[in-house]
């Protein structure tokens, strides 16, 4: 009726706004089920207070909005904070039967042996699940690359005692875990005091709090940053699911580069003592920062750079084989990106061609960190304007589309910008070969495009953090930034080229197609009759 | 002489060929004359046959070597074509380089039909079928060569190892900063 009025032009303005919220709902982007393309999702997200909220990502509407008993203030547990939000069950098999759940876990105290709360709720109802309150305090959780038979994800939890918990506590659980156990590591940073510590499992625990879930551990490796001069103010690591898709590189004239793609390196950002306080306050000689990467397994420094008159903040993200990372020069008075890429030199060794065609190759085997890897890197920096809050990069499902940057900026507007303008090897000029990879010749700023805002004309107040999520769709991905508002995009960084623009004309190609088969038909029966009235001649 | 012989059907002919040279005397609508013997003529007759088979076998011979000869000036016209046609991916390099493969190929697939006409037993058609296939197999090699200066083939090592995934690692490392 509504709608009759609508096209009618008889609605007031009341009524037209109730028509369009009504449009809004019933619309495609809008339904609560999975589509085609993987851009319909549910965010879970968790604020401090600890209530847990999904939004549905089509017009940013709370589905539903829990606030978790576990984490509120009781006997138990005196200042409850929420911490963090893990993926927890992700059934495939069992869809029909189980919804997705994840996993919070909060603290009941400020200090960091206070005990920890878990609690699992369901993604779709928003129900919670289980809850416990653990005896022992969390300093870490580490997710495991292991599920079990009904689709759990193994969580290690780290307490202040340097004891592992193996979560879920199931027995199928701790048998996949034992298979596993002398291959997983751990390690914590301890930015007081400047020492970055390397784990491995020992075995189950003895002692008082003696659970079958519950083991040792023992230090393998520490590095100690000299606490007089350099003060670590920033560690990045890769995303757990991010996907490369290969391994190679090709440059120009179909040489290849290998990259080195490890999921345990560390990038860990260090200045000078005096440098981490304010722009401005300490004078060029007298500040430095320092770049690592470190393999957490083995405690090989693969690549350390110094920047001298330069301090903090900074702000990094590790993707695939590069760092890239956002500090300030103080002696040029501007704000500086520096890019880091790894190469695998041990690998290039691989010229032939026979032996590649006929799969006698070790390039895809398994390999273990613990065989001294030989790595070139390549690093270069570049001036850049604005000033950074948060730095995320685009992932997409199968890892070929290629990369932005996603920068958000001070002014709180999020910056796209193209991963080719940070690579190493731009020259100044460039070759042909190089020309036609697509090497961007070198300049000494970065530039910033006022079309390539993602917010466009909004500002995303107190942006605090981005993240992306990959969509079924291999040339979109899903970008969320929060702070004290929250902006939900989709981003196509090589614009969508695996999908048809949406003014297709599907009937002039239907109606091609249909005249050409008749034209085809009809010059055929002529082209016969006329080969037979030859014959009779 | 046939639609004649068609609309008479099996009546009188009207129509007698003095010529026929046929031996039995059975088939002829006309006696011969008393006395008059046909052998000596018939051998008289081979002789100019043999003769003219003689004859026609060297002409197909020689036809033959011309036919085996023939992808020599195809050879030349298609290899000026793709000198033509560049050394970027277009369509009219492409075009010209795959008819350049497909000349060959399907010229290989009719060589019984090519040489049907000049079919004789005294021929041997042997060394022009061959030369026929070398010159094939040479206009399919420039093909080749062609498809590998445009950048087709896959010669080097990155065309194979571009499409490889990452090798897994058998360690597993995490933590970081503690909560």
């Amino acid at each position: 009726m509504l709608k009759l009025k609508g096209t009618l032009m008889l609605a007031s303005p009341q009524d037209i706004a109730a028509i369009q919220s009504m449009r809004l709902k019933n619309s495609e982007k809008s339904k609560m089920t999975r589509d085609h393309n993987g851009f319909r999702k549910l965010l879970i997200v968790l604020t401090r207070a600890g209530k847990l909220f999904a939004l549905h990502t089509g017009d940013g509407h709370i589905v539903w909005s829990h606030l978790l008993q576990s984490l509120q203030k009781s006997k138990v547990c005196q200042h409850p904070i929420g911490l963090n939000l893990y993926k927890w069950q992700v059934p495939h098999h069992h869809a029909m039967d189980e919804n997705p759940s994840v996993l919070v876990i909060g603290k009941c105290g400020p200090s960091s042996d206070a005990p920890g709360a878990l609690s699992f709720v369901d993604t779709y109802t928003g129900k919670e699940l289980s809850s416990l309150s653990l005896v022992h305090s969390v300093a870490q959780v580490i997710p495991l690359p292991y599920t079990d038979s009904t689709e759990q994800c193994l969580h290690l939890l780290i307490d202040a005692d340097k004891h592992a918990h193996l979560y879920p506590k199931t027995p199928e659980a701790i048998s996949i875990f034992e298979r596993e156990f002398s291959n997983i590591y751990w390690y914590s940073v301890e930015d007081d005091n400047g020492i970055i510590k390397g784990h491995a499992l020992r075995g189950k625990c003895t002692g008082e709090v003696a659970d079958e879930v519950c083991f040792d551990t023992r230090e393998l490796w520490s590095i100690v940053f000299p606490s007089e001069s350099e003060k670590i103010i920033v560690t990045v690591t890769r995303k757990l699911n991010e996907v490369v898709h290969t391994q190679a590189k090709v440059i120009a004239d179909q040489e290849v580069m290998y990259k080195y793609i490890s999921r345990n390196l560390l990038f860990v950002a260090t200045v000078a003592l005096k440098g981490s306080v304010e722009i401005g306050s300490v004078t060029p000689e007298e500040s430095w920062l320092v770049a690592y990467l470190i393999d957490t397994v083995t405690c090989c420094i693969l690549h350390q750079v110094t920047h001298h008159g330069s301090q903090g903040p900074v702000h990094a993200v590790f993707s695939e084989n590069w760092v890239v990372y956002h500090y300030f020069n103080l002696k040029a008075h501007r704000y500086e990106m520096s890019v880091i890429e790894i190469y695998d030199q041990s690998r290039a060794d691989n010229k032939d061609v026979w032996k590649l065609v006929l799969g006698k190759h070790n390039l895809t085997s398994p390999i273990s960190l613990y065989s001294r890897p030989d790595v070139i890197t390549k690093s270069q920096s570049y001036f850049f304007t604005h000033s950074v809050k948060a730095i995320a990069v685009t992932s997409t499902t199968k890892g070929i589309t290629s990369k932005q940057l996603l920068i958000g900026t001070i002014g709180d507007q999020v910056l796209a910008l193209d991963k080719r303008f940070l690579d190493p090897r731009r020259t100044v000029n460039p070759t042909q070969a190089e020309k036609e990879e697509g090497i961007i010749p070198l300049t000494d700023s970065l530039p910033i495009i006022p079309q390539s805002y993602v917010t466009h004309a909004l500002r995303v107040e107190g942006l605090r953090g981005i993240i992306t999520v990959p969509a079924k769709l291999e040339s979109t991905t899903l970008v969320f930034a929060h702070g004290v508002d929250l902006f939900f995009t989709q981003l196509a960084p090589s614009r969508t080229y695996d999908s048809l623009t949406d003014d297709f004309n599907y009937a002039l190609l239907l109606i091609t197609i249909v005249a050409l088969l008749a034209a085809i038909f009809v010059t055929w029966t002529l082209s016969e009759r006329k080969e037979l009235q030859e014959n009779w001649r | 002489m046939e639609k004649g012989k068609g609309i008479m059907g099996s009546g009188r002919r009207w129509a007698v060929d003095f010529s026929d040279n046929s031996t039995a005397p059975s088939s002829r609508d006309i006696p011969d004359p008393p006395g008059f013997a046909r052998a000596s003529v018939d051998q008289d007759d081979s002789t100019v046959s043999r003769q003219k088979k003689d004859a026609e076998s060297n002409w197909k011979a020689q036809k033959a070597w011309e036919v085996a000869q023939a992808p020599f000036k195809n050879l030349l016209m298609m290899g000026f074509m793709m000198w033509m046609a560049g050394n970027t991916v277009h369509l009219f390099s492409i075009g010209i380089t795959f008819s350049a493969l497909w000349q060959p190929i399907s010229a290989l697939q009719g060589v019984g039909k090519v040489f049907e006409p000049y079919k004789d037993n005294k021929v041997d058609l042997l060394g022009p079928k061959l030369l026929f296939i070398a010159l094939n197999l040479g206009g399919l090699a420039l093909g080749v060569w062609k498809l590998n200066t445009l950048g087709l083939l896959p010669t080097h090592a990155s065309d194979w190892v571009s499409s490889l995934p990452p090798a897994q690692e058998v360690e597993y490392s995490g933590g970081g900063i503690p909560l």
